[in-house]
């Protein structure tokens, strides 16, 4: 307290008091009113403009979309009626309040230019349906320009897959895995096409055509190129090798890398090259050294047309036969005339006597041939059914130029590994050919083991197995790759392969 | 607001039920975005729960406008709604987040979310300088005084120090005819003055009138009436008038300085002149102080105005092209 001051305080009246503060000091609008309102003016106006610029201009997917949608439908950004329809749901995981117009739709907009197929849609029970309709699902846009709109996750496949046959409807169950969870064999399982086998219509002994000269090493009586028909020697030539060399053969010698060689496939994505091995031809991979032949190989080769009706045969032989008699080159059985033919006359004009070939030597002739044939078929597939059926332009190939009935391998992506790394049971045991050829018995494509090796979790480590020989065998590719269900599977599935699958058949327990 | 353990009552019930809102809504939407493998979007079932529970919130802050237009209608006390306002608002923006599946999008709704974020974080620092600066100017200006009334406040503080010195001193005589007192204080001039002062009552101190006996200091009379008015700038326009007790440390020399060069009787009159002039520093920081407090407002309601808008417009083209 100052000097002088007192406590005293009978002056302090209300006429002070109230002179201290102006009375009506609330009726006054500070700076802070009056910016409250400018702001709150000029928000509404700044705001109320931009929504309606926004809902106007042309450019109004760029304001309202909830994102770029990826460069394959760039073209049509700015025309959301493409695809959406007012006020119906049509997100990957919108709330549908009727779902099944709402999806239709959704369907329609795709396939306007999408023309896939289902996912085993008439084997899936009525919910799963509807899911299976909902292309979103999979191909969420909107997720920015670069977005691949196709790389799916795992998690969309196991959603089904983890319990498949509660997605199945009770009549169709299904016979793959019912609860694929990941790319491992106790998750996943062995591949179901292995499992069903080799159906076993072509006799084959890889090892035998793998040796040098097709025999053991050591061995004498190879073939040589010198035995091959000049045209043909340089299908088989190794580098380096002359005429006097032996036949080296390898895989490429008769199985080429080719794509789905049905073009009404094409969207099931399996036409590049390597999905598929071009099928094994006859006349292009068989006939230079196994040529269809009574008499053999040599100048006076007859090759036969390769499955040809026995009719046609015959009648090839009997003419065969019939000009080698009148050349002279052979007689006829019980013939010993000894007639020499006359140049440029032969044995003057044949009569129907001396013309007709015996039947027994027909018959002999066919018999060599049909020997030549069981050498690969058996009796069942040779007969003319059997060869009308194999030969129509509908049927399958004999040897399947896909393994994998529901997978894709591709070849063409592998091709820096050895062929050994997965088709070990195809070479030779040391060198020399197997003592009975069990091909048509077994598929040489070794499991599932030998892809989870490298197809992986990122975050696991390189497994031991493949490390020592197999990294030779791995021909320095890479020991790790994806192991998302996509890498090898695909969703829109064709119809025919639904049929010749034989994968879900209908009214089939699961095994 | 104030948000401590007083209001504990008020508080209890809105922020349990944000945090039911907000714990049901997200925990819904991850075992959603963990059945589908990713995270879904708004249009998903949880997600659309979510932006649905969002913009409800924000018709319900923005009713608290028309809530205090019409604060006649006394329509649930005012503490209630704005612990509502405050932890519903809260609540919001995690659900907000969850509904746009962690995502901007176009321009609109980005433009939506950003401004709605900014709408949150204006209303979090207001919360936050309504709770802190309220209790330091309380322990820090005592002076304190109603904001608008300052400049009037520091008008009649400076009538009365020229009463003090009147009382004190006599009539200036070169200004006579210009610094006529009010007829009521010269009336009271020799015995004793009101002036405003600053007093402490218990735990509560601040700005009072207070009634002082007023001494003579004729002898020093120029001294005084010249200190008057170099610092009377200061005392009606504050920091912004360029005086010798602008600056604090100054100040402080300067009355030093004053007081040597008058008598002792003097000291008193002095005394009053330098508690008038930290009253006046006491405004200025005031003046600041307030705008912190107060000027997020307009940019809270501005950008709540623009979030309303555009939330409308969301909506509508949300469902258009959902």
């Amino acid at each position: 307290m100052a000097a002088g001051e007192s406590s005293t305080r009978p002056r302090e009246t209300g006429k002070f008091r109230s002179q201290r503060i102006q009375i009506d000091y609330y009726r006054h609008r500070g700076g802070l009113y009056y910016f409250k309102w400018i702001l709150s003016g000029i928000a509404l106006l700044m705001s109320g403009g931009y929504a309606a610029y926004a809902l106007t201009s042309n450019s109004a997917s760029r304001h309202l979309s909830t994102g770029p949608v990826a460069q394959v439908h760039a073209s049509f950004e700015n025309d959301c009626g493409q695809c959406h329809q007012d006020y119906t749901p049509l997100g990957t995981d919108s709330f549908q309040l009727d779902p099944a117009a709402s999806l239709s739709h959704l369907e329609s907009a795709c396939q306007k230019c999408h023309k896939v197929g289902n996912h085993y849609r008439e084997v899936l029970s009525a919910d799963w349906k509807v899911v299976d309709q909902n292309c979103a699902l999979c191909h969420s846009d909107h997720q920015g320009r670069d977005f691949n709109l196709v790389a799916v996750s795992d998690a969309a496949c196991t959603q089904c897959h983890s319990q498949l046959s509660s997605v199945c409807s009770s009549n169709h169950q299904p016979r793959v895995g019912n609860q694929v969870t990941q790319f491992t064999k106790e998750k996943h399982g062995e591949f179901t096409s292995l499992m069903q086998g080799d159906r076993g219509v072509v006799k084959f002994d890889h090892g035998q055509h793998m040796l040098a000269g097709q025999v053991n090493a050591g061995e004498k009586g190879g073939l040589t190129l010198a035995m091959l028909e000049p045209s043909r020697r340089e299908q088989y030539r190794q580098p380096g090798q002359s005429d006097d060399a032996l036949v080296s053969m390898n895989c490429a010698s008769c199985h080429e890398f080719d794509g789905n060689p049905d073009p009404t496939s094409i969207l099931s994505g399996d036409e590049e090259l390597g999905r598929y091995i071009a099928p094994i031809s006859f006349d292009e991979h068989c006939s230079a050294c196994h040529s269809m032949n009574p008499s053999g190989r040599g100048d006076d080769t007859l090759p036969l047309p390769h499955a040809a009706p026995w009719a046609e045969i015959s009648l090839l032989l009997e003419t065969k036969i019939n000009g080698s008699i009148l050349t002279g080159k052979m007689r006829k059985s019980g013939d010993d005339s000894q007639q020499v033919p006359r140049p440029g006359d032969g044995l003057g004009t044949p009569s129907i006597d001396t013309l007709a070939a015996s039947a027994s030597t027909v018959d002999a002739a066919v018999a060599l041939v049909r020997t030549q044939c069981t050498k690969c078929h058996d009796d069942e597939t040779i007969t003319d059914e059997a060869i009308a059926k194999f030969g129509a332009s509908t049927a399958e190939p004999l040897i399947p130029p896909r393994w994998f009935k529901f997978g894709l391998y591709d070849h063409a992506a592998h091709r820096k590994m050895d062929c050994r790394y997965c088709h070990e049971a195809a070479y030779p045991v040391d060198g020399a050919k197997p003592s009975e050829a069990l091909d048509q018995n077994s598929v040489m494509i070794a499991g599932i083991d030998s892809c989870t090796g490298c197809h992986r979790k990122i975050n696991e480590p390189t497994p031991s197995s493949l490390t020592g020989a197999a990294e030779k065998l791995i021909g320095g590719q890479s020991t790790w790759a994806s192991d998302s269900c996509t890498t090898c599977h695909r969703y829109h599935t064709p119809q025919s392969d639904l049929v010749h699958m034989g994968g879900l058949q209908t009214g089939e327990a699961q095994p | 607001m104030l948000i401590s353990r007083s209001q504990a009552k008020v508080h209890f019930v809105p922020a349990l039920l944000a945090a039911i809102i907000t714990i049901a809504g997200i925990g819904w939407y991850v075992m959603e975005c963990l059945a589908a493998g990713q995270l879904v979007g708004g249009g998903s079932a949880s997600g659309l729960a979510c932006g649905i529970a969002a913009g409800s919130v924000i018709v319900f802050e923005m009713l608290l406008w028309p809530r205090k237009a019409l604060r006649r209608l006394r329509l649930i006390p005012a503490k209630y709604w704005m612990a509502a306002h405050i932890w519903l608002g809260l609540a919001s923006l995690p659900l907000a987040i969850v509904h746009c599946g962690f995502h901007l999008g176009g321009w609109l709704p980005a433009s939506f979310m950003i401004l709605f974020v900014l709408t949150i974080l204006s209303g979090l620092y207001g919360l936050a300088v309504q709770n802190i600066l309220p209790r330091w100017m309380l322990r820090n200006l005592p002076s304190e005084t109603i904001y608008s009334q300052i400049e009037y406040v520091s008008a009649r503080t400076v009538d009365d120090a020229r009463s003090l010195l009147i009382a004190a001193c006599g009539r200036q005589r070169s200004t006579t005819d210009e610094s006529s007192p009010d007829p009521d204080l010269v009336e009271s001039a020799p015995q004793s003055i009101v002036v405003g002062a600053i007093r402490q009552s218990g735990k509560t101190r601040g700005r009072t009138l207070e009634t002082r006996r007023v001494t003579q200091a004729r002898q020093d009379s120029e001294p005084l009436w010249n200190a008057l008015a170099e610092i009377q700038p200061f005392l009606l326009h504050g920091a912004s008038a360029i005086t010798p007790v602008t600056d604090r440390q100054q100040s402080l020399q300067w009355f030093s300085r004053l007081r040597n060069a008058c008598s002792e009787e003097s000291g008193f009159i002095i005394d009053s002149l330098q508690q008038f002039c930290d009253q006046r520093r006491q405004f200025d920081t005031q003046s600041t102080v307030h705008r912190w407090l107060h000027a997020w407002l307009p940019v809270h309601i501005g950008l709540s105005v623009a979030v309303t808008v555009l939330l409308a417009a969301h909506i509508w083209t949300a469902l258009k092209y959902w």
